[in-house]
């Protein structure tokens, strides 16, 4: 561990975690949903696509140094300016906290607690993704390291000890045409571009691990991507593409289908541990972010705002189970990656302009 | 707000979320629940609708005791002394039916320990799209259970005494897997198996049949049920369903009689492993299959002089093996198209290798391709082993 903020195994713990859980969760049924038997390759294009993405948004956050992204576009830019620029940004991060707690959510009503009111779930993880948040980053990194082993062998227990698989379920590859590959993959993408958290850890990072971040990013996302692939295909060998496109969580049936006993313990432990970290990462980033556009003495004060906005936009839009997954199948990617990127080059622009100021 | 209080709330805050943390919502004691070990689907005696019938565990019995769980009703009973309950109840759908269970039962009726799925003939063949989708949709029944399909009533079965065992679900998961391993009478279709089957290019899936014996005096197995397009389409007997084996290369041991090559008497072998290879042909836009079977044997046992160790005679005796095999499998062949219930894997075959024809027409005209579908069988059997002893009989 690194004597001040977090270090790249913390980094790579978070990453991992954070994508985790909807591989876990969901995610494979919207790649399922349109590439079909060929939902392995949409993953596997997906993380292709996302390491390029992921190195553009670590060239901006080792530029910035120890700056957040919305703390340099505000020095680069001025305070009208900059402040108007960050606005998605610090849009997004509480709403993709609420988007993760209310998917999660769901995935515990449907699965295990049919009775239990949504809102109970709901304002029992925000407060306690606050209370991490409040924390700091440390805190939430050691997290992270405690429970991915169990996350990862959770899942390849999931994906490998499946009874009858039948391998020729994803044959033709591409059966399609590469039209709904492509269609398939934006929504992981989108998933991978969470790492625009980076750009508020600035402060947090630990001297010198720099480099080895980037090296902890790419094989985050190189894991977050064979996991779903590999999920996403033992679900169409076992299901069939039919039926694995019209399960909503088809990892976990694939847990209901195996033979381990005990093993929907330990993937609740995850499942629930790894919800948390992912909102509170997200409640973390956007405090920070909120910390500097309102010229805070302290993030810790723009925490439980923000707990409350995202539980509520976590609440309120969504009626039933099948209007999040339609939000979160077409509207969210395209809004998402649109936000993640052009952060990325907000703060690259920032620190170029902060580079050549300090030149001059 | 000072630093104290802010602590004070999140004290406060902190225990009062223990109160959430007790359990979940509509968490019941295990003295409250009925463990179903069985559920039998049937079509409702009168009118649409289900009657659902569940073999309750009595836990008290399993483990040895005394004493009564539940009384009678009106529903059910307890079968025969068995450490199980027998209960039925009617509903327009399965769900309706299933909450009628739990109005009539001191206890709360739960899937999560069920281990088989009995289908009744009628039901199989009126709804059985509505019957896979409860039994897919709710995360709290196992996919891994057994489904079977009942000859007559699903209730028949499950109402039937177990003979080797303390209860119906066990008795019927002894039957299927002795049926299977030793014998290749019926299928062992679960769940998963069979929705997939049913979702997949061929609409069909195969699994157990059972049916009560004369007298409702227990249960056996019938070969086994054919599903196709929603609905049960057929049956297979033992015979076809050992075929089929041998073509969905599922055959591990199983024993052959043989009448003796170029002799009198017959000979047993044991086969030892058995692979069928779907082989489609669209010759001229004419769609065909070639069916090879690889299917290897040791000789178990000679009722005959005849010389069988030689290599000649190695060879006779495998070439009769080829001709029993091909005959189960023709068999199977010939009942699947009868149906017209594809079980065989041709369609994903097709699917597979003429993808471009199989979207541009062949897979929406494969009902009425499939049973008149030209198919060759192809038998190779190879005797591996003649046992420790050579020639005919010591003992004339």
């Amino acid at each position: 561990l690194a004597p001040h903020g977090i270090d790249a195994g913390q980094v790579f713990a978070l990453l991992l975690l954070m994508r985790t859980v909807p591989v876990l969760a969901w995610l494979p049924v919207l790649a399922e949903g349109s590439a079909g038997r060929d939902a392995w390759l949409a993953a596997l294009l997906a993380t292709a696509a996302a390491v390029p993405f992921g190195l553009l948004m670590l060239a901006a956050v080792r530029r910035l140094g120890p700056r957040t992204a919305v703390e340099g576009a505000l020095e680069a830019l001025g305070p009208w300016l900059g402040r108007a620029a960050v606005l998605p940004l610090l849009a997004y991060l509480p709403l993709q906290a609420a988007v993760v707690l209310r998917i999660n959510v769901e995935g515990w009503v449907a699965t295990s607690y049919p009775v239990t009111p949504r809102p109970v779930f709901v304002l029992s993880m925000a407060f306690l993704a606050a209370l991490g948040a409040r924390q700091g980053l440390e805190t939430l990194g050691r997290v992270a390291q405690v429970l991915l082993p169990a996350s990862v062998v959770a899942i390849l227990v999931a994906a490998l000890m499946v009874k009858d698989p039948e391998p020729s379920e994803l044959l033709p590859v591409l059966e399609r045409g590469l039209a709904p590959v492509l269609r398939a993959s934006v929504e992981p993408l989108s998933l991978f571009g969470w790492f625009v958290v980076l750009l508020q850890f600035g402060r947090e990072m630990a001297p010198g691990q720099g480099r080895k971040s980037g090296t902890a990013l790419v094989a985050a996302t190189a894991a977050a991507g064979v996991m779903l692939a590999l999920t996403a295909a033992t679900a169409v060998s076992v299901f069939g593409p039919v039926w694995a496109a019209r399960l909503r969580f088809p990892t976990l049936a694939l847990l209901n289908a195996n033979p381990v006993p005990g093993l929907l313990v330990i993937v609740y432990a995850v499942w629930v541990g790894g919800t948390f970290l992912g909102v509170a990462v997200f409640l973390y980033a956007a405090a920070v972010g909120w910390q500097g556009w309102l010229g805070l003495t302290s993030y810790r004060w723009a925490v439980w705002p923000l707990a409350a906005a995202s539980a509520v936009a976590a609440l309120v839009p969504f009626a039933t189970a099948s209007d999040l997954m339609r939000f979160v199948f077409y509207a969210w990617p395209p809004a998402a990656l649109a936000v993640q990127l052009g952060s990325a080059c907000l703060a690259l622009l920032a620190a170029w302009i902060l580079g050549r100021r300090a030149g001059r | 707000m000072s630093r104290r209080l802010a602590r004070r709330l999140v004290v406060a805050a902190v225990l009062a979320s223990a109160g959430f943390l007790t359990g979940c919502w509509g968490a019941r004691e295990l003295d409250k629940t009925a463990l179903v070990l069985a559920l039998g689907i049937d079509a409702a005696r009168q009118g649409p609708g289900f009657r659902v019938t569940a073999v309750i565990a009595r836990p008290e019995l399993l483990v040895g005791g005394g004493g009564g769980l539940m009384g009678g009703g009106g529903g059910g009973g307890a079968a025969g002394g068995a450490a199980q309950l027998v209960w039925s109840a009617e509903g327009a759908t399965l769900q309706e039916a299933r909450a009628r269970l739990n109005e009539s039962l001191p206890r709360h009726v739960t899937l999560e320990k069920t281990r088989v799925v009995v289908v009744g003939e009628e039901a199989a063949r009126r709804s059985l799209p509505q019957v896979v989708d409860f039994l897919t949709r709710s995360f709290r029944l196992p996919e891994t259970d057994r489904v079977l399909v009942a000859r007559g009533t699903a209730e028949a079965i499950l109402r039937s005494p177990p003979l080797e065992n303390r209860t119906i679900d066990e008795e019927l998961m002894d039957l299927v897997i002795r049926g299977v391993r030793l014998r290749a009478m019926t299928w062992d279709g679960d769940v998963i198996t069979v929705t997939r089957g049913l979702s997949d290019a061929a609409q069909a899936a195969l699994t157990g049949a059972v049916e009560p014996l004369p007298g409702g005096t227990g249960v056996r197995l019938a070969g086994s049920a054919l599903l196709a397009r929603g609905r049960l389409a057929g049956w297979l007997g033992p015979e076809e369903t050992r075929g089929l084996a041998f073509v969905r290369s599922r055959v591990l041991r199983r024993s052959f009689s043989l009448p003796c090559p170029g002799g009198a008497g017959s000979v047993g072998v044991d086969t030892r492993s058995g692979r069928g290879r779907v082989i489609p042909r669209l010759d001229g836009g004419t769609p065909s299959v070639d069916l090879r079977v690889d299917v290897t044997a040791i000789l178990s046992d000679r009722g005959c002089p005849t010389d069988l160790e030689s290599p000649e005679g190695v060879r006779r005796l495998a070439a009769a093996l080829a001709t029993a095999v091909r005959r189960e499998v023709q068999a199977a062949v010939r009942g699947a198209q009868a149906a017209d219930a594809d079980v065989l894997g041709f369609a994903g075959a097709f699917h597979r290798r003429y993808t471009r024809e199989w979207d541009r027409g062949l897979g929406s005209a494969w009902p009425t391709v499939f049973p008149r579908l030209p198919v060759r069988v192809d038998v190779r059997a190879r005797i591996t082993g003649t046992g420790i002893m050579s020639g005919p009989p010591v003992v004339r």
